[in-house]
């Protein structure tokens, strides 16, 4: 195509690429301004995160979203792990396939469905309820980022047998070593997908059970209840949430490459 | 030891399988059976009462709104996968693509709650075109990896030899290029369309009562009302619609082109 065409098209795709940025940087600076909501400008402030500090219903919503984020991803990878290292059998492809659906569903789906059900199986609304739903779908991505790891790590543990290493030796020099990058790239996965969960928890949850996503939600909803919810405090809240998030996938991608570095430096 | 072969290690897979048919296969099957569910025993009451003036109203809305906000993501994102799949450099190409990713990673709500500021500079109030624009940006980079990576599997030499037998740029694009991105296009119109029709995070943000989702139609059904029957038969068409897109797109394209959005 001609380069005069070249030429607006690059120019296209950096407008679009702005546009994608200009809130997220607009958030990041209003959450430094004095004022309540993203109006005019009217001065630096600290005053949104010093109000975090001392936000206790937001410490409260951070200790339920990083338990459940927790225990979801741990769960999550002991349920996933030994099912993604089945060698090729039918169960095997019954489970391939059985976890793609939590992965592609809608998730409003699977929140109305869950709720009918927990209400009629009699369940207790709130932490419990939310892990179960968190998790329903975490063991998936889990299984899914592991299981494509699996075939290889079993030519090498054969190999390693077949050259006379024992049980132990195999498992300590092969197996943990191996499948390790993966189980933390699984682990990182399902604790992000907990963490920034909203659907499934907003139809989980019951009343009074807070994650921040939930507490951000809550108070987005109704912005001139108090200066908790005001504007600029949630940009404050939610440019910090965005700040992990950033850190938290770049360490993710460094761990992958970690990990196929590795994987063509062994094979 | 037979690693991966032995009947321990089926048994010890069995806790996954129990835990995904208990909390995900379950739930579905029972609102299948809630859905047909009558005040006397079975029937189709609950889908005909879908079929209701005021429902079709709602349903008709939200597929507006999710046409819209697919047309739009579209046009935004196709020509900026072609310029990075095809004309962009090595360097800038990858500059472009995390671009792209970063935003991908960044948490639905985050975004809009970002993009309530812009609303307020612009003096957007809440309601569709808020509702628009916010899921405009939310799903944007769910349209523009998967023509990406379409774009990016386009033969380049194919476009030169082209050129260089004297095909005009918008021919290339038509013979060429369009034809060898449908498959990309298809998988993001599959996933933004999907995801907006179902979205309950943006329009509850910055929508008015006036504006409808599925997932608003069901947070309403669900959570307000107690209309769980109706309800129930929502939530199996929305699967059904959602199933009847993958099986359509993978029978179309092939499994490749949905490959990498399994994980």
């Amino acid at each position: 195509m001609g380069v005069l065409a070249g030429r607006w098209l690059r120019l296209y795709t950096y407008t679009v690429l702005l546009l994608l940025y200009i809130p997220i940087l607009v958030m990041f600076l209003y959450s430094f301004d004095k004022s309540f909501y993203a109006s005019t400008w009217e001065g630096f402030t600290t005053r949104w995160y010093r109000l975090m500090l001392r936000d206790t219903r937001l410490y409260a919503a951070m200790a339920n979203s990083i338990t459940v984020a927790l225990a979801s991803a741990v769960v999550s990878v002991l349920l996933a792990l030994p099912a993604s290292r089945l060698g090729r059998s039918r169960v095997k492809r019954v489970i391939e396939a059985s976890a793609i659906p939590p992965v592609v569903m809608p998730d409003i789906a699977e929140a109305v469905s869950l709720l009918l059900l927990l209400i009629a199986l009699g369940f207790t609304f709130g932490w419990t309820t939310v892990f179960i739903g968190h998790t329903a779908f975490n063991i998936a991505y889990a299984y899914l980022t592991l299981s494509p790891m699996s075939g290889d790590v079993r030519r090498y543990e054969e190999a390693a047998r077949s050259l006379g290493a024992g049980r132990a030796r195999i498992i300590a020099r092969i197996t943990i070593p191996l499948l390790m990058p993966g189980i933390v790239a699984a682990f990182m996965l399902a604790f992000i997908m907990s963490f920034t969960d909203f659907v499934k928890t907003l139809f989980t949850k019951g009343p009074g059970f807070e994650t921040i996503p939930i507490l951000i939600w809550n108070r987005a909803r109704r912005p001139g209840l108090s200066e908790f919810s005001s504007q600029n405090a949630l940009n404050a809240v939610a440019s910090s949430m965005v700040a992990v998030t950033l850190l938290t996938v770049l360490l993710y991608t460094m761990l992958r490459r970690y990990r196929s570095r590795r994987n063509l430096g062994t094979g | 030891m037979t690693v991966g072969r032995g009947k321990w290690i089926i048994a010890s897979a069995a806790p996954f399988l129990v835990f995904l048919v208990v909390f995900f296969y379950a739930p579905f099957a029972y609102v299948v059976v809630y859905s047909f569910k009558t005040g006397s025993g079975a029937g189709l009451s609950n889908y005909i009462a879908l079929l209701h003036g005021t429902y079709l109203r709602v349903l008709a809305a939200s597929l507006k709104l999710a046409l819209s906000t697919t047309l739009i993501t579209l046009l935004l994102a196709y020509p900026a996968a072609v310029y990075a799949g095809l004309m962009a450099g090595v360097r800038e190409r990858y500059i472009v693509l995390v671009g792209f990713m970063i935003p991908f990673w960044i948490d639905f709500l985050l975004r809009a709650i970002a993009l309530k500021n812009i609303l307020y500079i612009l003096g957007v109030r809440p309601g569709f075109t808020a509702t628009l624009m916010g899921m405009v940006y939310d799903y944007l980079p769910y349209m523009f990896l998967p023509i990406y990576a379409s774009v990016s599997n386009v033969p380049r030499n194919a476009v030169d030899a082209a050129r260089s037998l004297g095909a005009s740029a918008g021919r290339i694009f038509k013979s060429i290029i369009l034809p060898l991105t449908m498959p990309g296009i298809a998988v993001g119109i599959m996933l933004v369309g999907l995801m907006s029709l179902s979205d309950y995070v943006i329009p509850s943000l910055l929508g008015n009562v006036d504006t409808y989702t599925f997932g608003t139609i069901l947070y309403y059904m669900f959570l307000e009302s107690d209309q769980w029957g109706l309800g129930s038969a929502l939530t199996v068409l929305l699967v059904a619609s959602t199933m009847a897109a993958g099986y359509y797109t993978v029978k179309k394209l092939g499994k490749e082109a949905l490959e990498g959005w399994e994980s």
